[in-house]
């Protein structure tokens, strides 16, 4: 349900290979993120380009990875569909998130940090 | 295992007769085809064993018989031919014979066939029961949701209400019987009214319960005692601050968003907090729409969130219309979301219509636009008007 890319520090790029984060893939899309949290991998950058709708049960999904990672981890999203992005607005996600344009900047930015 | 034996041949007859007894299975012999079939419809017998030459009804004509009686057990047929009988053999696997036995045969022959059709016969039983107590589990799962529906919707505030110059009207309809919506308005004082509508993440049963905890626990004491001030002013963010306190877990992800209104009856004045719930429309009697709020966090999904009020005043004749995300993410055939801009476009052309109907008239047109498809998520449509003076 997800593709990875492991990289140095801790650091992992998360493709999810759906169309649609909802309650029906929410669950999945979690579980196989939080196996690579208890891997090691806390410095996350999940790529959004292919999702094109995300519901409340999605979102939770996410917010409860960022909860996971805690203070220790980071994550940042990238390249979220503009109705994605609203839904992250709406519910001002957008504040507690961090967004960068695309992975090679996300993964800059956590190989900086 | 009852077994029926149909042969004109009353010795041969006989023998398979006898040799069913001694393996412990019950016989019941006929001369001809119309006795067996008779005998067939009499009894719960699923074994046939009949002879191909039989005056007249023979062992074909009563293969189709029974077939086309569509009977709702299955009876196997096991053919008595001579072994010069091949192409008859052909016609009678076409009819729906399942085995044979050629003439003469031993009573051994006969175990191992009869055997074969027993364990058949057995399987389906088995299968059967296993439908059967499938079926009564999922009745039984139904008639509770049913209830439990029910049971949700005596919470809400369902069809129209008038406080004073306002009136309130809403639709409401769950994906899955119940809802992880859920919505009120009540009276909080001399002149002040309040509402709110939440939508529970995901849907179903667990969302369901939250809602109705939610729909127990915000009465309107508790609304009028936590959205308000120290000096008794509206304050619905501290309702939501004091619900986030309550509704986050640290390891469940359940949450809510949710709008929730302290309107003045006399000036229109409306004081509200946006919950992360979409943005309501505020509808005006000369068509135009606008969307009003400017997001906030849900309720549960993060610990010491802050929250704000923001005010408008409604004016007579105006409306503010509420719908859950339900609304602007029902899909039609092709996977189009309907969208705020239909939801808006819709909403303006209801202006000259009664705001009792408006509700109902939503939920009917994204209906049309899901063409049959069932709602993916719960739905929930509440309109507020003020009503024009006179």
């Amino acid at each position: 349900m997800i593709t990875t890319d492991t990289h140095g520090q801790g650091i992992c790029l998360v493709t999810p290979n759906m169309p649609r984060l909802t309650a029906a893939t929410a669950t999945a899309f979690k579980d196989e993120v939080v196996q690579m949290i208890d891997q090691g991998y806390d410095k996350l950058v999940i790529d959004l380009a292919e999702v094109s709708f995300v519901d409340s049960s999605g979102l939770g999904a996410l917010v409860g990875l960022l909860k996971r990672v805690g203070t220790r981890g980071e994550i940042i999203l990238c390249q979220p569909a503009d109705s994605v992005m609203q839904m992250f607005r709406i519910t001002r996600m957008d504040r507690v998130f961090r967004f960068l344009p695309d992975r090679a900047q996300a993964l800059d930015a956590l190989n900086a940090g | 295992m009852l077994i029926i034996v149909a042969d004109d041949d009353a010795l041969q007859r006989r023998y398979v007769s006898v040799v069913m007894t001694k393996l412990g299975h019950q016989a019941l012999e006929a001369s001809d085809g119309a006795e067996a079939l008779a005998l067939l419809m009499q009894t719960e017998a699923q074994i046939l064993v009949c002879d191909l030459d039989m005056p007249l009804m023979n062992g074909l004509r009563l293969t189709q018989e029974i077939r086309a009686l569509n009977l709702d057990r299955y009876v196997h047929i096991i053919m008595i031919t001579g072994s010069e009988q091949n192409e008859d053999r052909k016609h009678a696997l076409d009819a729906g014979v399942d085995d044979f036995m050629t003439k003469p045969f031993d009573a051994a022959t006969l175990r191992v066939r009869i055997g074969a059709a027993a364990r058949l016969v057995e399987h389906e039983r088995q299968m059967k029961e296993k439908t059967r107590i499938l079926h009564e589990a999922h009745e039984r799962i139904r008639t509770d949701l049913e209830a439990a529906a029910t049971a949700q919707r005596r919470m809400l505030p369902l069809g129209v209400r008038s406080i004073g110059d306002y009136g309130f009207a809403a639709a409401f309809q769950p994906s899955t019987f119940v809802s992880g919506d859920m919505f009120g308005h009540f009276t909080l004082g001399p002149g002040r009214i309040g509402f709110y509508a939440i939508d529970v993440s995901g849907h179903g049963i667990k969302a369901a319960l939250t809602s109705v905890a939610f729909g127990h626990l915000v009465t309107s004491e508790y609304f009028a005692t936590h959205a308000t001030d120290e000096d008794g002013r509206p304050d619905p963010a501290r309702l939501a601050r004091v619900l986030n306190g309550r509704f986050h877990k640290p390891d469940d992800e359940t949450y809510l968003t949710m709008f929730a209104g302290v309107l003045e009856e006399a000036s229109g004045d409306l004081v509200f907090c946006q919950a992360g719930y979409p943005m309501p429309m505020l509808a005006r009697p000369d068509r135009t729409v606008r969307l009003i709020g400017e997001g906030g966090f849900p309720i549960g999904l993060w610990e010491g969130a802050e929250y704000h009020n923001l005010s408008l005043r409604l004016q007579p004749g105006e409306r503010i219309v509420l719908c859950s995300d339900g609304a602007t993410e029902a899909e039609d055939a092709s996977g189009t979301a309907f969208g705020e801009e239909r939801l808006s476009a819709l909403i303006a052309q209801e202006t000259d219509r009664r705001t009792e109907d408006l509700p109902a008239r939503v939920a009917a047109a994204l209906a049309e636009w899901r063409d049959g498809r069932p709602l993916e998520d719960d739905l929930t449509v509440l309109a507020l008007e003020r009503r024009p003076t006179a």
